[in-house]
């Protein structure tokens, strides 16, 4: 495979490339550190985003962090424990026997948490746990707005406490939401969707507590609500994602985007421009179309190795240009990629594996 | 830790680790053997476009399969130089500009594509080897009189052209005719008309007589679209999925999502259950609606198949293939060019 090595001007970047500008991740991660540092919450970095516990370590040592880490999935918590972290929340549920003694084994490594919407699964996670002699976190998941996991109403989540309480081998630790947003158009109607979808999650931790419970954990939050969430003291820890990296979605917040795929112009013709990065190096899901940084353009066509786009301004553009292509979901750009290439002032500094990559089980 | 997890060879698929993209052997060696059949009664020979797998153990098995097999088609250098340990005839199917590129294309002995004078501009300084002309058989087709001088002009060795239809269209017909029969004494070639795109097997016997290689993408691995075009097929390839939430009535989620199943070009279809509607797939979700009967009938950790989209970006998400027989695991396939990008 071809390695662009440390040293490489970025003019002599073989493409397509994933890219990382490190000063803007280090900004983003900065400004987060900022808000957090000195606040009654701290963050607990999502790495389903950045599959790599290279980039989360950056994010967990610049501070205002609590040292946690969010996965989406088992293996992914594989990645970070293997990656020295040793205080992970699987920010969904875990529900197959195989994956459940995985996470116990995980559990005698690290304080592992999982989310939980369903008593059978409950019970199962307890009775998997007593077997390995390990005792698992969990937290109840509220739906607020995506309607997937999540329990649908405040008395399920005190009777999944409840029984969370009374088994043996899982330690109830509290509630967990995750949201998102789909556009606005104003920072006052964005503070007011923030509001409505954590209160949701917050009626629940209420309604627990009123049955006579301790909520020690309320993770909630995420890039679009970064600082919403410091106006509420009930919230004990943020599940941010995308603001380390940033994509095309959050153009409102106060982030850069530091992930970009690095692509050179094979063909011109009259308006169209096309470039070698297509389907499987950039994620183009639900319309959502990736974007070539600093052109007015739209995207025409988006095959598996290339992509077309018509370019809407009046810069001329030739064979051989390069041209940097932004996602609209990072998330799916990182998993495309086993490794990125870190560049500061347009010269790469180190290439890392993305671990995390590719685990879907 | 274990990773990535496989399981052992008689394994039942049911009991995968989930998300996991299954190959049914005996159904891809059936549509292998429908290719055969049909390329035996034409004087086509085959190229595989293994872009569309990326994996050396399915091309192992397309080439034992189909004896008409005249090398392979890659969209890139890196896939190239995975592949050349099982062909020595490779066309790189995509525009080649830097330098280290076409000497790497030199070192493997493969081919480029061009298709533009600019591209062609480009190179000329710095690769003088034998190269492949494509034209893309669409609406706005154009490859003008200025192009064959341009080629003539600068001495290019023209190894084929390649023909690029999305499926076969027979009103495109003509097109193919009129270059056929006007350029190939031109430019001095005789051999090596290639017809590529999402061709039916039973469109094959439809391309003009003089093509001499076909170019298959997705076969024997199928897709929604790949079934829907060739009907005579059995459906190869699945991804299996687990029941992960039930919270509500009218909904489950599944434990796959975007990273494993890309939606870039369709929803995935579910098998088997009649009410089943996507309603969209998060990254790591597929949510699912369906009606109070099947609801029912479903329980948390229950396994359900989808049938892939397009399975060519699909296979890009995966590290390897969980291969059945009779419904028993018999081997993983590593996709062994998955993320090779340059």
């Amino acid at each position: 495979m071809m390695i662009n090595k440390i040293g490489t001007n970025l003019k002599n970047i073989e493409t397509p490339e994933l890219i990382i500008d490190l000063d803007i991740l280090d900004a983003n991660v900065n400004t987060v550190s900022k808000a957090y540092s000195d606040s009654h919450l701290k963050m607990r970095a999502h790495t389903k985003n950045l599959k790599s516990p290279y980039l989360a370590r950056r994010q967990v040592e610049a501070g205002g962090s609590n040292g946690g880490v969010c996965t989406a999935k088992v293996s992914e918590a594989e990645v970070m424990v293997e990656g020295g972290f040793d205080n992970i929340l699987i920010a969904n549920q875990v529900v197959s026997d195989d994956k459940i003694e995985r996470l116990c084994s995980l559990a005698k490594f690290a304080d592992m948490k999982v989310g939980i919407d369903n008593i059978d699964n409950l019970n199962n996670l307890s009775k998997f746990a007593i077997k390995h002699n390990v005792i698992l976190g969990v937290l109840v998941e509220i739906n607020t707005s995506m309607f997937r996991c999540g329990v649908r109403s405040p008395d399920l989540a005190v009777e999944l406490a409840k029984r969370a309480i009374e088994l043996e081998g899982v330690n109830f630790k509290g509630v967990m939401s995750h949201q998102s947003i789909k556009g606005y158009t104003t920072e006052e109607e964005r503070w007011k969707i923030g509001e409505e979808y954590i209160d949701i999650c917050l009626e629940s931790k209420r309604a627990i507590e009123e049955a006579g419970m301790d909520v020690e954990i309320v993770s909630t939050g995420e890039t679009f609500t970064f600082d919403i969430v410091l106006k509420y003291p009930e919230i004990t820890e943020v599940q941010g994602g995308t603001y380390a990296l940033m994509d095309l979605n959050y153009p409102y917040m106060p982030f850069d985007i530091a992930v970009k795929v690095l692509t050179t112009i094979v063909d011109v013709d009259d308006d169209k421009i096309t470039i070698d990065a297509g389907n499987k190096c950039i994620a183009a899901p639900n319309n959502a179309t990736p974007l070539i940084e600093g052109v007015k353009s739209d995207l025409v066509e988006m095959g598996l190795d290339y992509s077309v786009h018509k370019i809407l301004d009046d810069k001329k553009y030739n064979i051989g240009d390069k041209v940097y292509l932004l996602t609209t979901h990072e998330d799916g750009l990182m998993n495309r990629w086993d490794k990125f290439v870190g560049i500061r002032d347009e010269i790469v500094e180190g290439s890392w594996d993305i671990l995390g990559r590719g685990c879907h089980h | 830790m274990e990773r990535p997890i496989k399981k052992d060879p008689g394994t039942h698929y049911t009991k995968l680790d989930t998300p996991s993209l299954i190959l049914d052997l005996d159904a891809a060696k059936t549509n292998l053997t429908l290719i055969s059949t049909k390329l035996n009664s034409l004087k086509l020979k085959v190229r595989w476009n293994v872009n569309s797998h990326l994996t050396k153990d399915i091309l192992s098995l397309q080439m034992k399969s189909v004896s008409d097999t005249k090398g392979i088609s890659v969209t890139n250098i890196s896939q190239a130089s995975v592949f050349s340990s099982l062909s020595d005839d490779i066309i790189v199917n995509n525009v080649v500009l830097s330098e280290s590129k076409l000497s790497s294309i030199t070192e493997l002995n493969a081919s480029p594509v061009y298709s533009s004078i600019l591209q062609l501009n480009k190179i000329k300084s710095i690769y003088s080897g034998g190269l492949y002309i494509k034209i893309r058989i669409d609406s706005d087709f154009k490859f003008e009189s200025d192009v064959i001088k341009y080629l003539l002009n600068e001495n290019y060795s023209i190894k084929g052209i390649i023909f690029e239809f999305y499926k076969y269209e027979k009103s495109k017909n003509h097109v193919v005719q009129k270059f056929l029969n006007n350029y190939p004494s031109t430019l001095n070639i005789t051999d090596n008309f290639i017809a590529s795109g999402d061709i039916a097997i039973d469109d094959y016997e439809k391309l003009d007589p003089n093509f001499t290689e076909i170019i298959i993408d997705k076969l024997p691995l199928t897709d929604i679209d790949c079934i829907e075009s060739n009907p005579q097929v059995k459906e190869s390839v699945k991804v299996l999925t687990t029941v992960l939430s039930k919270p509500d009535s009218e909904r489950i989620i599944l434990d796959t999502g975007q990273k494993a199943v890309n939606i870039d070009y369709g929803f995935p279809k579910v098998k088997n259950i009649q009410s089943a509607q996507i309603g969209y797939l998060s990254a790591e979700h597929t949510n699912i609606e369906l009606n109070d009967q099947d609801h029912s009938a479903l329980n948390i950790g229950d396994k359900i198949e989808l049938i892939p989209s397009d399975i060519s970006s699909i296979m890009n998400q995966f590290n390897f293939l969980s291969v059945v027989k009779n419904d028993k695991l018999i081997s993983t396939y590593e996709i062994t060019a998955r993320g090779a990008y340059k």
